[in-house]
């Protein structure tokens, strides 16, 4: 019974972060068809293509989150109907699109990063902390928190892995 | 092995929540000051005192926030060294839960007072749903979620507590028949 309200209330804790992602999602789009209208301009034609880009992977990061929690539902599904470890393939999956998520948010860490060049004119020791703005910070945070959910979740599958050899032993030995 | 990577991921995933729970304690306190010192808004008596106790209750849900991610940090190096639900760990997730819970409550005081702060924008010929729709903007929203996520991990965090309760009575039992 706690089994299937825990996987309830991590299922609960999805939907939420789908909706901010939705929220998100809508501001992302609309700077993506501000910065494609931009682009016709003859002036500024460099910044205005680094923005349409930025915004682009932006986009497409906060797109590859569907997948990772579409994935993460059927992983807490399969928990709630108490299956434990026999979730090793479902883990890879998941690690992969972590793994995707991540690359996707240093490219934009990488667009995000190139805006800000300018900064670095007055001098490399005054110029970084002038990079590394609060945004800047947040999405650095994010892509590193990314990197190191992939690492637990490829942890996880390798242990699910074992388990699940583990039990196929028992099973041929009883 | 598996469980020191996991082990080590999750204690990544820790540091960086309190690196970032140092820049906005950072950011809050200059902001309470701010507001305490009235320069945030000096024009009226009545917004100052608002915006003030939304400042102090954003610091208050931040430091109530604290002891979980020590709990969080030890949970991540239980793991590693291959224990799985015993007592401490029922102990470790049950005191999650009470400051989970404290942080829900602070959260939920924190979004009535901010839907208070934005009392400005109504009026009296407004109807009811209008009125919330001109005080729910972004900022209310964000601290509703965050709030709402609060709830959840709480919740979490006391089921979690009552299985490891559950695996640790199931041990001692399996250990006294042997």
């Amino acid at each position: 019974m706690e089994v299937k309200k825990l996987s309830w209330l991590l299922r609960a804790l999805l939907i939420l972060i789908g909706l901010a992602c939705l929220w998100r999602l809508r501001l992302e789009l609309y700077d993506l068809r501000t910065g494609w209208l931009m682009l016709s301009d003859p002036y500024e034609t460099s910044l205005y293509t680094r923005a349409f880009v930025c915004s682009l992977f932006l986009s497409l990061s906060i797109l590859a989150v569907f997948p990772c929690l579409g994935s993460a539902w059927g992983i807490f599904r399969q928990a709630g109907l108490g299956r434990g470890f026999y979730q090793e393939k479902r883990l890879r999956v998941l690690a992969w699109l972590t793994g995707l998520e991540t690359a996707l948010l240093a490219a934009s860490d990488g667009m995000m990063l190139s805006f800000r060049v300018d900064r670095l004119g007055s001098g490399f020791l005054r110029g970084v902390p002038a990079m590394l703005d609060g945004t800047m910070l947040l999405y650095i945070g994010l892509t590193l928190g990314c990197a190191a959910l992939t690492a637990a979740v490829l942890a996880l599958s390798r242990s699910a892995g074992h388990a699940a050899a583990l039990a196929d032993e028992n099973a041929l030995t009883v | 092995m598996d469980n020191k990577l996991l082990s080590r991921s999750l204690r990544a995933l820790v540091v960086l929540g309190a690196a970032m729970w140092l820049y906005l304690v950072a950011d809050n306190t200059y902001h309470f000051v701010l507001a305490l010192s009235g320069q945030a808004w000096p024009a009226s008596y009545g917004v100052f005192g608002r915006s003030t106790a939304t400042e102090s209750l954003i610091l208050l849900a931040l430091l109530a926030a604290a002891p979980t991610l020590w709990d969080m940090w030890a949970l991540a190096g239980q793991c590693g060294a291959g224990r799985g639900f015993d007592s401490t760990t029922a102990r470790r997730l049950r005191r999650m839960g009470r400051c989970g819970g404290a942080v829900t409550v602070l959260l939920a005081l924190l979004v009535g007072t901010m839907l208070w702060e934005r009392a400005d924008r109504v009026d009296r010929t407004m109807s009811l749903l209008q009125r919330l729709a001109c005080r729910l903007d972004i900022y209310v929203m964000e601290m509703l979620a965050l709030a709402l996520a609060a709830a959840i991990g709480t919740a979490v965090s006391f089921l979690l507590s009552r299985l490891a309760e559950k695996a640790a009575a199931e041990q001692a039992v399996n250990d006294l028949t042997i």
